[in-house]
């Protein structure tokens, strides 16, 4: 949102709400680092009549404010090309007013094909960062506790089968690491539908555990489905054999550590409060 | 956002409450609306948050 913001000036309007409280709104205004979008939060009486949360579709209206996409494709499903449909709705929205500045005229892949993988003259910074990154061993993080120890333990599970595979770099390792994340995702998911989301699964209008479920469930699966794919596209290959890109394993450990940043970080605190209480 | 003809379906929130960009953000008190935060004629996309 802050680098559509930047890019897109007065042309568009982006507004980010926090639905869990002015606490939530500041952490995440510093951990996003928001600073040209709009962060706001809302009161309890003044939550929203309806919607999602963002990663299972934005909220787009037109210029007299009138809602035009009540939910843009789910970043949930679609991973990047969610955001191209942003701009591309977008587009159409503000075609009568000059085009916003881009920055390095770069088109994206998804829209140029083959050709926008072309580029000519300086990488940019993100580029550069990037391919240091591939260049190096892929690196796996420790992601922080969540306060709950079984789950502790589950999540450096995790971080040790990332890094067998960052070593191995093969189908094996992969499977492996596709029979944990199934493991942990399915414990994890029972521990909060009992005791923090045993409610929200039954509500009705919007409720912001249940927007916090659906994303967060949504997020494992998402998870799920990258490393399934990579054993599919490997399927022909012995498991010791086929191998796993340096970019590939890196992405998977990028992956797992933001939705451990992004989701389990937020349930730490409740969940661990919840489970002294009920014990 | 009020006047709207019935065909039209207005945004999900409008009282909202501000907070300071980074990297001093922090939530505040000071309260707006989605008209007055973002002039007619500006395209609006809204992110919900909870975490």
């Amino acid at each position: 949102m802050d680098a559509w913001a930047k890019r897109y000036g007065d042309s568009a309007a982006f507004i980010c709400v926090s639905c869990a409280g002015p606490q939530l709104a500041t952490q995440f205004g510093n951990q996003q680092r928001l600073q040209h979008c709009h962060n706001t939060w809302v009161d309890q009486d003044d939550m929203p009549t309806w919607g999602q949360l963002g990663c299972n579709g934005f909220i787009i209206l037109d210029s007299s404010h009138s809602v035009v996409c009540k939910a843009s494709r789910a970043y949930l499903e679609v991973r990047e090309q969610a955001f191209r449909h942003v701009e591309t709705l977008l587009s159409a929205l503000i075609v009568e007013k000059p085009v916003p500045k881009q920055e390095d005229g770069s088109v994206d892949p998804s829209v140029g094909g083959a050709c926008a993988k072309v580029r000519f003259g300086s990488k940019d910074a993100e580029e550069e960062k990037e391919e240091q990154q591939v260049s190096k061993v892929a690196k796996v993080s420790k992601v922080a506790s969540v306060k709950v120890a079984a789950l502790d333990d589950e999540h450096e599970q995790c971080e040790a089968v990332l890094a067998k595979l960052a070593q191995q770099r093969n189908a094996a390792a992969l499977q492996e690491l596709l029979s944990v994340y199934e493991e942990h995702f399915a414990h994890e998911e029972a521990l909060l539908d009992e005791h923090l989301y045993a409610a929200a699964k039954e509500a009705t209008g919007f409720s912001a555990d249940k927007g916090a479920r659906t994303s967060h469930f949504g997020d494992h699966e998402a998870l799920l489905n990258s490393v399934r794919k990579m054993i599919d596209d490997r399927a022909d290959v012995s498991a010791t054999l086929a191998s796993v890109s340096a970019a590939e394993v890196q992405k998977l450990a990028s992956e797992f550590e933001k939705h451990a940043t992004n989701y389990d970080g937020a349930y730490a605190d409740r969940l661990s409060a919840a489970m002294a209480a009920a014990a | 956002m009020s006047k709207k003809s019935s065909s039209k379906l207005s945004a999900p929130i409008d009282k909202l409450l501000m907070v300071t960009p980074y990297p001093k953000a922090k939530a505040t008190m000071n309260e707006t609306s989605l008209s007055d935060l973002v002039p007619t004629g500006t395209p609006v996309v809204i992110h919900l948050y909870t975490g």
